[in-house]
C-alpha cells in the first residue's frame, strides 16, 4: 500500500504542478467552449487574453505592490477590455477575419510584452510574486484547491448558460447569425458580450496562473496554450460544457501527469523528444477528431439531443 | 525624399518574399476559399528543402530554389488530397476547416524537427557584395532575390490572368458547378492551382531561409502578415495582393526607421485590424436583399 502511495505521490511538486496546467488548461476551454462551441466564434489567440491577465497581474504585483485582489480585478478587467475590443472588431466579419483579428491580438500583447522591457522585464522576464497566503508546506495544495474551485465555478456557469434565455440567444447567433438579426436578436452586441465575459475569465485564468510559475516570461503566451486549449475542447466535444475537461484529461492529463511523472522515459527523451512528440500527437488529433467525429468524444449539444427526441415523439 | 526612398528600398529588399507567399495563399483562398494555417509549414519546409539541397548536395542557392519549389508545391498537392479534399468531401464546416489546417500546421512543424532537427539550419553561399542606394546598404543577394521575387511573382499572376490553366482556375474558383458541366477536370484544375501555392510559399520560404536560417518556426513567425496581406488585398484580386504586400513592406519599414521594431509591428497590427475593421461587410449582400 505504502509503495503505491509512494509511487502515486511520490514526486508531489510535479504532481501539483501538472494539475495546475491541467485546470488552467480545463478553465480555458470551459471559456472557449461558450466562444467557439456555443456562439461560433473561432478564437485563436486564446493566449493573448490569457497573457494580458497573466501580465496585468504580475505588474502590479512586482512593480506596484497591489494587493491580490486588486491585481486579480485588475488582470479580469484586462482581459474583458481586450475581449471588448476584440468582439467590436470581428463583430461584422467572417470566420477568416475573426481567425486573423484574434490572432492578431495575441501577437499584440505577446509584442507589446516583448518591446515594453522596462515594465514588463521583456525577455529577461518578470517575478517574484507569491501565493497571496502561506500555509506552510501546502500552500500550493491549497491553490490547487483554489484553482479547483475556481474551475468548478466556470463549469456551473457554462451549464447554466446552456439552459438560460441567453444561452439560446448565443446558440441562436452561433448556429445561424443572418436569421438570428432577422428575428432582431441583437447578434452584435450578444458577440460583444459573449467576448468581453470570457475573455475577463481568461484574464483572471491568467491572474491565478502568476503565483503558480512565479516568474513570468513572453514564452510562456506561445501558441501552444492555444493549441492545447482548442485540442481539448474539440477532443472532448466542442460543444458540451464538459468537453474541455474530459478532453484536458485526455491530453494534458495524459501527457503532462502520466506519462511525465509515471512513464520511466530518458531523461534525454523526456526533455527533447516527449514535447515535440506530444504537439505531433496534439495537431494530428484535432485532425482526425474534426474529420471523422466533429463533436468530439462527448458528442452533440444536450438541448439538441433532447429537442430530436421530442420531435420523434 | 530620403525618407521615402529608404522606406522604399528597405521594404521592398527586405520584404519582397512577402508577396511571393501571400500570392500563394491567396490562390488557395480564392479557389478553395479555404484559409490554410498549414499554408505556414509549407513555407519553412520550402526553406527547409532549399537548405538540404543547397548544403547536403552542394548546389547552388538557385538550383536549390527550383527544387525547393517543386518539392514545397508536391507538399501541399499531398496535404490537399489526404486532409482538405476529405474535410470537403466530408461538408466540414468552415470554423473547423480552418481548426483542421491549425492541427495540420502543428503536426507539421514539429514532426519536421525529428527530420531536419531542433536547431536552426544555414545555407552555404558565396559572400554577398554590399551595394548602396540612396544611402541605403543592401548585399547583392537581397537585390537578386528581389528580382526574382518580381519575376516570380509576375510569372504567376500571368499564369493565373492568361493560360488556359489560369482560366481553368478561375472558371472554378467562380462557379464550380458551370466549370464541370463545360468540360473542365476540377479535381486536375484544383491540384495544379495548389501546386502553384505551395511553390510560391516554399520559393518565399527559401529566400527568407537564406536570409537569416531555416528554423522550425520560420513560416509561422510570417504567417499573419502574410494572411492580413490576402484578407486585405485579396478582394481586389492577385493584383491587390502584390500591391498590399508591396505596401505592408514598405510600410513597415518606414515604421521602423522611426519607431522600435517591436512597436512598428504592433502598429501595422493595429493599422490592419482597423482595415479589416472598416471593410467588415459580411452581411451586406443580405442588406441589399
Amino acid at each position: 500500500m505504502s509503495a503505491v502511495w509512494d509511487f502515486l505521490f511520490g514526486s508531489p511538486a510535479f504532481l501539483i504542478f501538472g494539475t495546475y496546467t491541467l485546470m488552467m488548461i480545463v478553465g480555458l476551454g470551459i471559456l472557449l467552449h461558450l466562444q467557439l462551441g456555443v456562439t461560433g466564434i473561432g478564437n485563436f489567440g486564446v493566449a493573448g487574453f490569457w497573457g494580458a491577465g497573466l501580465y496585468s497581474f504580475g505588474i502590479l504585483q512586482v512593480h506596484y505592490d497591489v494587493g491580490f485582489w486588486l491585481a486579480l480585478l485588475a488582470a479580469t478587467a484586462a482581459g474583458g477590455v481586450l475581449g471588448v475590443v476584440t468582439g467590436w472588431v470581428i463583430a461584422d466579419l467572417d470566420d477568416d477575419g475573426v481567425l486573423a483579428a484574434t490572432l492578431a491580438v495575441a501577437s499584440i500583447v505577446f509584442l507589446a510584452i516583448e518591446s515594453e522591457r522596462g515594465i514588463t522585464g521583456g525577455r529577461v522576464g518578470l517575478g517574484t510574486i507569491d501565493f497571496p497566503f502561506d500555509v506552510g508546506e501546502r500552500t500550493d495544495l491549497a491553490w490547487l484547491a483554489i484553482l479547483f474551485g475556481v474551475t468548478g465555478v466556470l463549469l456551473w456557469y457554462a451549464r447554466r448558460v446552456h439552459r438560460s434565455p441567453y444561452g439560446r440567444l448565443l446558440i441562436a447567433t452561433g448556429t445561424n447569425e443572418p436569421l438570428a438579426r432577422s428575428l432582431r436578436k441583437p447578434a452584435k452586441r450578444t458577440k460583444v458580450g459573449v467576448m468581453a465575459l470570457t475573455s475577463a475569465g481568461m484574464g483572471a485564468l491568467g491572474g491565478l496562473y502568476g503565483p503558480i510559475v512565479h516568474f513570468l516570461f513572453p514564452t510562456q503566451l506561445t501558441v501552444a496554450i492555444t493549441v492545447s486549449v482548442i485540442t481539448a475542447l474539440v477532443l472532448g466535444g466542442q460543444q458540451r460544457p464538459l468537453g474541455a475537461f474530459v478532453g484536458a484529461l485526455l491530453t494534458v492529463g495524459l501527457f503532462d501527469i502520466v506519462i511525465k511523472l509515471y512513464v520511466p522515459l530518458p531523461r534525454d527523451l523526456l526533455e527533447h523528444a516527449f514535447p515535440v512528440t506530444k504537439q505531433v500527437i496534439f495537431g494530428a488529433l484535432l485532425i482526425f477528431v474534426l474529420l471523422f467525429r466533429p463533436l468530439g468524444f462527448l458528442g452533440r449539444m444536450r438541448r439538441e439531443t433532447h429537442v430530436k427526441g421530442l420531435t420523434r415523439v | 525624399m530620403d525618407f521615402i526612398a529608404k522606406a522604399v528600398i528597405i521594404g521592398l529588399t527586405e520584404q519582397a518574399p512577402l508577396v511571393l507567399a501571400a500570392m500563394g495563399m491567396a490562390l488557395i483562398y480564392n479557389l478553395s476559399k479555404v484559409i490554410n494555417v498549414a499554408f505556414a509549414e509549407t513555407i519553412t519546409l520550402g526553406a527547409y528543402f532549399a537548405q538540404w539541397v543547397n548544403v547536403f548536395f552542394g548546389a547552388s542557392f538557385y538550383l536549390s530554389l527550383a527544387v525547393s519549389g517543386i518539392l514545397a508545391g508536391a507538399l501541399s498537392c499531398a496535404t490537399y488530397l489526404v486532409v482538405f479534399r476529405t474535410a470537403e468531401r466530408r461538408g466540414v464546416g468552415a470554423v473547423e476547416v480552418i481548426i483542421i489546417s491549425l492541427g495540420l500546421s502543428v503536426l507539421l512543424r514539429y514532426a519536421l524537427q525529428f527530420v531536419f532537427g531542433y536547431e536552426a539550419r544555414f545555407f552555404e553561399t558565396p559572400p554577398p557584395t554590399f551595394l548602396k542606394l540612396f544611402d541605403v546598404g543592401f548585399t547583392s543577394f537581397q537585390l537578386t532575390a528581389f528580382i526574382l521575387v518580381v519575376v516570380l511573382a509576375l510569372l504567376f499572376y500571368l499564369f493565373v490572368q492568361k493560360t488556359v490553366w489560369g482560366r481553368q482556375v478561375r472558371a472554378l474558383a467562380s462557379d464550380a458547378d458551370l466549370a464541370k458541366v463545360s468540360g473542365i477536370n476540377p479535381l486536375l484544375t484544383t491540384l495544379v492551382m495548389w501546386f502553384m501555392a505551395g511553390a510560391a510559399g516554399g520559393l518565399a520560404g527559401a529566400f527568407w531561409g537564406v536570409a537569416s536560417s531555416a528554423k522550425p518556426g520560420l513560416g509561422w513567425d510570417r504567417f499573419l502578415l502574410t494572411l492580413l496581406v490576402v484578407l486585405v488585398g485579396g478582394t481586389r484580386g492577385l493584383r491587390g495582393v502584390i500591391l498590399a504586400g508591396m505596401g505592408t513592406g514598405v510600410l513597415l519599414s518606414a515604421l521602423k526607421l522611426e519607431i522600435a521594431p517591436l512597436r512598428a509591428e504592433i502598429v501595422l497590427l493595429v493599422a490592419f485590424i482597423l482595415v479589416l475593421k472598416l471593410r467588415g461587410n459580411r452581411f451586406r449582400e443580405l442588406a441589399k436583399v
